[in-house]
């Protein structure tokens, strides 16, 4: 009885370190984050491409065949996509950077009459203060962007080095990642070998149908929003509509942020409270449509996640690695969770790895 | 079949690996196409055992087939807190098909015998290829199917000879 006592007691030891083990990699991911960033945005691509690659090879097409396939019509795609709606888009952005000094001083206008109305309801405020403060803060536009031009332009740069990374780490991915992991699991003891190849499985599985929902989730809200905000005649509605579809990506926390960006442009361009309540219906309609039709067909019960659990881990993702802390908690939430029941069943419940 | 033609399906194709030509002799993977055989040879895993090695658990989760490449295996139950020997297995032999279809526990424990190397072909990588190759993966299946309705047959009958002793082979 006692030696079956500490059999338990070593086999929660052997789950603990396991767990120390995903916790110490977590933290060297953490520290490298800045580079992992293509990686990521790659992992992200190749989730939501896998299935279409597969599909395509199903058919008999080899893969490499199928993979320059799906490349080559991505780009037709885009090259539409930015053929018809490029107008638009382009129109939105001169319009907002022509607007940007208008919408500054507007704000500083309002933040000036509301600054010596604060000071009078508030005596003990030296009389110009929040003026002086709001003049520094609210310099001439041109001399808080003009020296941030070359950054601006090296980040361009930037973008576009990272742009071919990710596309290049997606189409080796797609094409050799299956050795990639055959290699990788090559390495592990014989005694763990199962348990360790359904894990990979399982967590592929789950961490793929929740990133795939999501995307496909985020681009149907982005398009509801944009047809919304265009229906009630908003300003820059596909701009504002698409930076919704995007922030959607962060659960229950997202959709409130996304709608920042329509109410400022509602109280600020179109001065009328009225445009920012009717911001607010749309964004609440698109928002019900969503959870009530799109949601759970898009992501559907192939992620069973209690609300609170993801509230919680895209808080505590936030607070460690801000935003993209808020993208991948619930994918590695669902990971670690996925994780911990497998191995309890192997450890705990099967005493798989008693015997040795 | 004339040279030529085998020179040619030697470059496209490429020759029977050994991992193939163990492949070959399985029962569920009879009558498949060297290139289907080589699709199968990329989703297997060979590992290597020591002497006395386990390689499943009786009562564990199983998760897939193993098939000798070279050595033997030996296959026992716990029987009144006792391994009880089986049988044991050699080159060629392939044993876990069931743990293929679904996650029920193992029902003997198998243990190399010498230095042994086996291929396995595991669960997930079994469902994986029944969605991207559906018609390679469905003749696998027909042939694991066919297989099992045979035993299902044999003990079937030997229950109503009245002869069966409720020890099954199959792991």
């Amino acid at each position: 009885m006692e030696t079956r006592q500490n059999l338990k007691l070593w086999n929660w030891l052997k789950l603990a370190g396991i767990y120390g083990v995903i916790l110490l990699a977590l933290y060297i991911f953490y520290l490298a984050q800045d580079i992992l960033t293509p990686f990521l945005v790659a992992f992200i691509l190749v989730y939501l491409l896998n299935p279409l690659v597969d599909k395509i090879e199903g058919t008999g097409i080899q893969r490499n065949y199928a993979l320059l396939l799906i490349f080559l019509g991505f780009a037709l795609a885009l090259g539409l996509v930015v053929l018809f709606s490029f107008g638009a888009i382009k129109d939105e952005f001169t319009l907002l950077s022509k607007q940007i000094p208008e919408y500054f001083s507007k704000i500083k206008t309002s933040l000036l009459a509301n600054a010596s109305a604060l000071e009078e309801k508030l005596p003990y405020l030296k009389k110009g203060t929040l003026q002086v403060l709001l003049n520094e803060k609210f310099a001439d536009i041109p001399s808080v962007i003009g020296p941030r031009i070359p950054g601006l332009l090296i980040s361009a740069v930037g973008l576009v080095t990272n742009t071919l990374i990710v596309l290049f780490l997606t189409f080796f991915i797609l094409k050799d990642g299956r050795g990639f992991r055959k290699n990788i699991i090559k390495i592990i003891p014989n005694k763990y070998f199962e348990t360790a190849l359904c894990l990979l499985y399982e967590i592929n599985v789950s961490v793929g149908s929740y990133v795939r929902g999501q995307i496909i989730d985020c681009t149907i809200v982005a398009i509801l929003s944009v047809i919304g905000l265009y229906l009630i005649g908003l300003k820059y509605a596909i701009m504002i509509g698409i930076i919704c579809g995007i922030m959607n990506i962060i659960p229950y926390l997202g959709p409130i942020v996304g709608m920042i960006p329509g109410i400022f442009v509602a109280l600020v361009d179109h001065q009328s409270g009225g445009m920012a309540v009717s911001v607010v219906a749309v964004m609440m309609g698109v928002q019900l449509i969503d959870n009530v039709f799109v949601s759970p067909l898009a992501v559907g019960k192939s992620v069973d996640l209690h609300p609170i659990a993801v509230i919680l881990s895209v808080s505590v993702g936030g607070a460690i690695l801000g935003i993209w802390g808020m993208l991948l908690a619930v994918p590695i939430y669902c990971a670690l969770k996925v994780t911990f029941q497998i191995l309890y069943k192997g450890i705990i419940e099967y005493e798989s790895w008693d015997a040795a | 079949m004339p040279k030529i033609f085998k020179t040619i399906r030697d470059i496209l194709v490429g020759e029977k690996t050994e991992i193939v030509k163990v492949l070959e002799r399985v029962p569920i993977f009879a009558g498949l196409s060297l290139i289907e055989l080589k699709k199968i040879e990329i989703i297997t895993h060979e590992r290597e055992y020591m002497d006395n090695e386990i390689i499943f658990n009786e009562k564990e989760p199983g998760a897939g087939m193993y098939i000798i490449k070279s050595g033997s295996i030996k296959l026992s139950k716990k029987v009144d807190n006792k391994q009880v020997f089986l049988m044991s297995m050699t080159e060629g032999d392939f044993f876990g098909e069931i743990a293929l279809l679904d996650e029920s526990p193992r029902s003997a424990t198998a243990t190399s015998a010498g230095k042994t190397k086996i291929l396995g072909f595991y669960r997930p990588d079994f469902l994986d290829l029944l969605k991207r190759e559906p018609k390679l993966g469905s003749k696998v299946l027909l042939k694991l199917a066919q297989m099992i309705a045979a035993r299902l047959r044999e003990t079937t009958e030997s229950r109503v000879k009245g002869t069966a002793d409720g020890n099954e082979t199959e792991p």
